[in-house]
């Protein structure tokens, strides 16, 4: 009988539970951490259409069973350095099939004192400062595809930035999918930022070849006090792949997140994202760009928690739908009981080029204080007619304006990315995805945007 | 030569009727400035030659340079030739005035069959028309008109104007809310342009433009008809005397 996995026991990949186990050797202390979350997927199952959380997601079509375990594979540096954005002066971590790979990334050393390189390394050389918060900053109560990471995962990217120290160039981590056939595979980042550190860090994901692989990912972010983190983070895989995406950041005071995220292809993306404000002057920006188009589905769902007062956030989420894609913003804010003095905002443009398109956001608000200064709205539109006509009666043809308006209205997103080797290779692709043609060279090297 | 005739034009706006028939003629070279209330139809009039959606004309017709423009896109009659100043120009974040600019200035450059203008001298171009119109540098990085002041946009629709050289202009209401200074810049802008082949249509409430711009013929247009034509001296009348005076003087 051929069922889908709809609870646990049909869970072929935790089949696999007892070979992982074996193989950790001296990363064996993270047996706890992943029995729990082999149980909870056990028991609970991974989530259906029937969940609320996952309501809009369309997982059906997603049977993790139809996947296989990644193996080993060489992949040629040249292909692989022509994934990776020109010019960008990262510390580049390639990461193949969750695994990474040390002969085609940034060598420990360059990057001392701060401490980047492989999670399975950290596990066994550093279990003091991996354990305080693997697993322990994301919750996977209503998620349990990232529970299945947590109790298979192998490896993954470690990054520790002890106190005070400002990492000089930006981290670019390539997640390579794909590339042995149609796997599952589990990356993991952990993130631990010590008080008054910086970084900046480039998380992508990309495919290798044209299989339907999934890509099952979590990243846990601790930012200790005063410390600064500038994230971003795009997916860009294969086409009919599906991308799930669970990300945590946990913030003591002071420290300021500012996370950017573009899902611009692949079949079926989902990404969650929760910023838990845990420490007075906080402060956490989410942004974020979708272009999709055909049957495509991109769903993302934001919570931030602030716990205690005078924290702020801002989130700002713009889709281009076309085709018959389908959006989904669900944006949580919560506001614990006597947080006051908080500053939420919450924002989430759409535009639909096609009548096929839909989208929907889901704003709620959580709110048991009352000094709270909370605002969020959301639009939908088609593209506006005064601006289109005033572009033609200068010359420019009406699909040209259209584009341009469409360009326009994602390039405020793409405005916002602190690395700009990134947001070129984010604006090419971005430009791809919609049908620009002429344009786009003249685009790309002059921009559109505000200089 | 004859640039544009206008021959018993109606068009409707969502139903109602506002252009009733309209009757005009502008040879090359010449300037005509149209006056009449608010309401009357003036903008209606400019939008119907500039090819915007929604203006229906459901009788008449438009000849500009011998062809019969009512069937063409906006983007053909700019092509074409045709530009219109916006009474109210469009804002359009994320797209920087010297972007669309240069889109604009290529799109009709490659309609004339001419090369597209490469980075350095569109830029020459551009620097030297800012100047004419005291434009700051710092507007032209700008997206469209965005955290434009009022003149500011008046001044950049003279400026796209003086990139994109047209033959046939309609300056709808470009004059209004100017002080004198920014009056003077733009009435020179248009005055540049000034040649035996190229001709301006200037929709203005006021005879103090023409001061500045001399216009070879002054219309009246009221509910949907030109209802008086005369020269220069017209504007000074209607200064004086207002509309009522023309509905019941009434000559066409
Ligand atoms: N989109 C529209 N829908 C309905 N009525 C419209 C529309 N646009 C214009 N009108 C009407 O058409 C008439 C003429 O408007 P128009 O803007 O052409 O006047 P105008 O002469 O330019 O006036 P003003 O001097 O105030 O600029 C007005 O009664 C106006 O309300
Ligand atoms: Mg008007």
């Amino acid at each position: 009988m051929n069922r889908s996995a709809t609870n646990g026991s049909a869970v072929a990949a935790l089949d696999r539970f007892a070979d992982v186990v074996n193989s950790l050797g001296e990363a064996r202390w993270t047996l706890p951490a992943r029995e729990a979350a082999r149980d909870h997927v056990m028991n609970k199952g991974l989530p259906t259409p029937r969940d609320e959380a996952w309501r809009f997601a369309n997982i059906r079509s997603l049977d993790p069973n139809a996947f296989t375990t990644p193996t080993a594979v060489q992949l040629d540096r040249g292909r692989v350095d022509e994934l990776a954005p020109r010019e960008l002066h990262a510390h580049q971590l390639v990461f193949v099939d969750g695994r990474f790979q040390p002969e085609l990334s940034a060598s420990a050393a360059v990057l001392a004192p701060a401490i980047v390189g492989s999670l399975r390394q950290a596990w066994q050389d550093h279990r003091e400062l991996v354990e305080p918060y693997f697993d322990r900053i994301l919750n996977y109560h209503d998620n349990a595809y990232a529970a299945l990471n947590t109790s298979l995962v192998e490896d993954g990217l470690f990054v520790y930035v002890p106190r005070g120290v400002v990492l000089d160039r930006p981290l670019h981590a390539m997640f390579i999918g794909g590339a042995s056939g149609e796997t599952m595979s589990l990356p993991r980042i952990l993130v631990v930022m010590e008080e008054s550190s910086q970084a900046t860090l480039l998380e992508d994901y990309v495919g290798w070849g044209e299989h339907r692989y999934f890509t099952n990912a979590v990243t846990e972010v601790q930012l200790r006090a005063n410390a600064n983190l500038r994230h971003v983070r795009w997916s860009h895989e294969s086409e009919g792949a599906f991308h799930l995406g669970s990300l945590a950041c946990r913030q003591d005071r002071d420290s300021h997140y500012a996370a950017h995220s573009f899902a611009v292809r692949g079949g079926l993306t989902r990404n969650d994202a929760v910023a838990e404000l845990a420490g007075t002057g906080a402060e956490c920006q989410l942004s974020g760009l979708v272009v999709a188009g055909e049957n495509q589905l991109v769903d993302n769902h934001t919570e931030i928690r602030h716990l205690v007062s005078h924290t702020n956030s801002q989130q700002h989420y713009r889709y281009i739908l076309d085709g018959r894609a389908r959006g989904v913003f669900a944006g949580m804010v919560h506001v614990a009981p006597d947080a006051q003095k908080i500053d939420a905002q919450q924002n989430n443009e759409n535009l639909l080029l096609s009548d096929g398109a839909t989208m929907n956001t889901i704003p709620q608000l959580e709110i048991y204080a009352d000094d709270v200064k909370c605002s969020h709205g959301a639009t939908l539109g088609q593209l506006d007619s005064a601006q289109l006509f005033y572009m033609r009666s200068r010359g420019i043809d009406e699909k040209t304006a259209r584009n341009l308006l469409t360009y326009a209205f994602a390039s405020e997103i793409m405005e916002a990315v602190p690395v700009l080797a990134a947001r070129a290779a984010i604006a090419s692709m971005v430009f791809d995805q919609l049908p620009l043609d002429a344009l786009e060279t003249d685009l790309v090297r002059e921009g559109v945007g505000h200089a | 030569m004859t640039m544009l005739k206008i021959e018993g034009l109606h068009a409707s706006v969502a139903g109602n009727e506002i252009l009733k028939g309209v009757d005009l003629t502008v040879n090359a070279g010449e300037i005509h400035a149209i006056m009449g209330p608010n309401g009357s139809g003036k903008s209606t009039l400019a939008h119907v030659l500039c090819g915007r959606d929604g203006y229906e004309v459901t009788q008449g017709s438009v000849t500009y340079l011998d062809e019969d423009i009512l069937e063409m896109s906006p983007e053909d009659r700019a092509c074409r030739g045709i530009f219109l100043g916006f009474q109210y120009p469009v804002e359009i974040p994320g797209v920087s005035n010297t972007y669309f600019l240069k889109a604009a200035l290529n799109a009709l450059r490659t309609y004339r069959g001419e090369e597209e203008l490469d980075a350095v001298d569109f830029l020459g171009l551009v620097k030297a028309k800012a100047k004419l119109l005291q434009l700051d540098n710092d507007l032209l990085s700008r997206g469209v008109n965005v955290g434009f002041s009022g003149g500011e946009k008046k001044r950049n629709e003279i400026f796209q104007m003086a990139v994109l050289e047209p033959r046939l202009a309609v300056l709808d209401e470009t004059d209004s809310g100017l002080d004198i200074d920014a009056l003077k810049v733009v009435a020179n802008g248009v005055n540049k342009l000034r040649a035996p082949d190229r001709s301006t249509i200037i929709v203005t409430h006021y005879q103090r433009l023409l001061d500045y711009i001399v216009p070879d013929f002054v219309h009246v247009l009221q509910d949907g008809r030109i209802v008086k034509s005369g020269d220069k001296n017209l504007a000074h009348e209607l200064e004086a005397k207002g509309y009522s005076w023309v509905a019941t003087a009434g000559n066409s």
